[in-house]
């Protein structure tokens, strides 16, 4: 069972590892956290539910569709809220996302209701059998995905010029300016990517759990800072990690314990572990947010 | 010295000018309190009871209200917060023309406002709310539900009967839930038998399942016993059957049509209770359905018939006929429930205990083919 419950718990934690690489990109470039990175995400899923349950859509298309609009939303955001502020204290930002991920939820309240709704690609999906262990048709494209995804933006971000652009502005927003980079539009992409695939980790959660509701927003965007803050905030590798250990660690405490406790037991490794290493798992110095 | 005495004679006559404008005020409503949770995790469920009161409410006032005076809901969402519960309590006791309350669907809301209302001598009605806690909650508090003592055993007999001995129960970690937990595990002890997994959970937070599901499984579990509503009741189903494990689940939540919607295929087969037969349903209560989509189905929603919205429409029943039997005060009222007896409401006939509790009848549900029908047996 043990090992099971670890399948599970991986599935959960790459899930948690894409939404940590959201919020980390994002913070990459304006070394701040973007606490409507959840929010954001959430409406991905919900215009992915939407469009599969009422419009009619294939899943994959929705799925895309999600997607788009997740980035897409996330982009404006960073060009009414975030760009006129940029170089304000960080304070203001970080008040100006709280402010969004409440706009936002909201929203969906007003447009959706408050009841959840049903996210389920089938009813009866085949489930493949190694040994003893179990793949739900779920979990194998959960893992198959998240996989893909992060072996993808590790290759964009390292070999293509948009990654090097991305790579410039988070060392150095200034520099990279005067070395002909265009920061706006790095700081959009940068957005579009980080909110995108915010909104690919709510889909597949909200699928493997066969539900979207507004109250995820806050499960969501708890779970996405925890990953970073474990992982080491601004490293990639670090929100991966992160992500995966916070997944595995609440599969392992709600099988040791059960399931009321399993998100406390991964919030309480993240401060056994912030104490021993303030900077994260990965983390290298500046902590600043 | 005439100017002194015109500015005294100005000054006399703007002073009787202002208390001749004071007349002794007589209140042209009788108020009632509705704290329910009209969003959150049960905002189906007490939007529905809420709008079984208004209907209910303005019965009453089309027949000509209470002795010329009409009734008046004071409606507060306590969002299935026990928080917001009390603080709707507290806003409530001092109202001083708010005669009574119907005030709380989740056990948990209920028992954590009922001691305010019990201290102000303010009647308070739960709906909904079945844990036993509640039965103990006070001489002011009275309920429009069954007892879990009995609504739980109902539905635990009914897993029972249809031959399934390894049990699991999944639980609400809440007054409702525990309470219900006991129950089970008490009724389960006298047979010789002990759950193989009990697993709680929190209501509003907990939606991942998986490693429930794969403990159940693992110990052997061919039944589950769900103490839950309908959010996390359908998460679980789904997730089973995403796992392709379809034990028997037998749910205290299963009787709202939302748990259809939500759970679509993964809740075929479940049972549960209700207070009707689905398919013969009294004429009244079909009219009560009727009455209550037409003034509230908007943009395509469908309102289905269940048994809680009914309760709602029954306490302001009984509330009014406290009212008409001439119950003026706050004793008044809280006296005629304590000896109401056979009282013929929307839901059935009322009787109150001297615990506030009453028992209304129920049947055997199952959901099949998409609509809930009678459950006859495992052959249904």
């Amino acid at each position: 069972m043990l090992l099971q419950q670890l399948i599970n718990g991986l599935a959960l934690g790459l899930i948690y590892a894409l939404l940590a690489l959201g919020y980390c990109l994002i913070y990459g470039t304006l070394s701040f956290l973007n606490f409507a990175h959840g929010a954001v995400a959430l409406v991905g899923a919900y215009v992915t539910w939407y469009s599969f349950a009422k419009m009619g859509m294939s899943y994959l298309l929705a799925f895309i569709v999600g997607a788009v609009v997740g980035g897409i939303i996330g982009v404006i955001m960073e060009r009414i809220g975030y760009k006129p502020i940029r170089n304000a204290p960080k304070l203001s930002m970080i008040a100006v996302s709280v402010g969004f991920s409440y706009i936002l939820v909201t929203g969906l309240q007003i447009v959706f209701g408050v009841s959840p709704f049903r996210m389920s690609i089938g009813t009866t999906t085949p489930v493949y059998h190694i040994g003893s262990l179990q793949f739900s048709s779920v979990l194998l494209w959960i893992l198959v995905l998240s996989v893909t995804l992060m072996a993808g933006l590790q290759v964009f971000i390292r070999h293509t010029k948009q990654g090097m652009s991305i790579r410039a502005v988070s060392l150095d927003r200034d520099t990279a300016g005067l070395m002909g980079v265009s920061v706006n539009s790095t700081i959009s992409l940068t957005f579009f990517i980080g909110s995108a695939l915010g909104a690919v980790s709510a889909i597949m959660m909200t699928t493997y759990l066969s539900q979207v509701s507004p109250m995820m927003a806050d499960s969501i965007g708890d779970k996405a800072f925890a990953a970073v803050v474990l992982g080491g905030i601004g490293s990639i590798p670090g929100a991966m990690v992160g992500g995966v250990l916070m997944g595995i660690i609440e599969s392992i405490g709600g099988t040791i314990w059960n399931a009321q406790v399993s998100g406390g037991v991964s919030f309480v490794v993240l401060i056994l572990i912030l104490i021993l290493k303030p900077a994260g798992l990965l983390g290298k110095g500046d902590t600043t947010v | 010295m005439w100017k002194r005495v015109l500015s005294i004679l100005l000054v006399l006559g703007l002073v009787v000018g202002i208390f001749s404008g004071c007349k002794s005020k007589t209140a042209t409503t009788i108020k009632i309190g509705l704290g329910m949770p009209l969003t959150g995790t049960s905002g189906v469920e007490g939007t529905g009871i809420a709008r079984a009161a208004e209907l209910a409410v303005k019965d009453v006032n089309d027949a000509g209200g209470i002795n010329g005076q009409k009734l008046e809901l004071v409606e507060m969402d306590d969002v299935s917060d026990p928080k917001q519960a009390a603080n709707i309590a507290n806003l409530f006791v001092s109202d001083t023309g708010i005669i009574a309350a119907l005030a709380g669907y989740n056990s948990v809301c209920v028992l954590s406002a009922a001691p305010i209302y019990n201290k102000a001598h303010l009647t308070q009605i739960g709906v909904g709310c079945s844990s036993p806690y509640v039965t103990d909650a006070g001489p002011y508090t009275f309920r429009v539900w069954n007892s879990d003592i009995y609504r739980a055993s109902f539905d635990l007999q009914i897993l029972l009967d249809a031959g399934y001995k390894k049990v699991g129960i999944m639980y609400q970690n809440d007054d409702f839930g525990r309470g219900a937990l006991k129950v089970s595990q008490d009724m389960l002890g006298k047979l010789g038998l002990k759950p193989l997994v009990v697993e709680g959970f929190l209501l509003g937070e907990t939606r991942d399942f998986n490693t429930m599901i794969t403990k159940m499984k693992n110990a052997g579990c061919d039944s589950v016993f769900c103490l839950a509503d309908e959010g996390e009741l359908c998460a679980f189903a789904t997730q089973c059957a995403q796992q392709n494990w379809k034990p028997f689940l037998s749910a205290t939540g299963c009787y709202n049509p939302n748990v259809i919607k939500l759970g679509g295929q993964a809740v075929e087969g479940m049972v549960g209770d209700g207070f009707w037969d689905p398919a013969q349903l009294p004429a009244n209560v079909v009219s009560f359905f009727d009455r209550i989509s037409k003034a509230y189905a908007k943009n395509g929603e469908v309102i289905v018939e269940d048994p809680v919205t009914p309760c709602g429409y029954s306490a302001i029943q009984i509330l009014a006929a406290a009212l008409k039997s001439g119950a003026k005060t706050r004793e008044d009222v809280n006296k005629y429930l304590t000896t109401l007896q056979n009282f013929k409401a929307l839901v059935g006939t009322i009787s109150f205990d001297s615990n506030g509790d009453t028992k209304i009848p129920l049947v055997r549900v199952v959901i099949k083919g998409g609509k809930y029908v009678l459950y006859t047996g495992p052959q249904s």
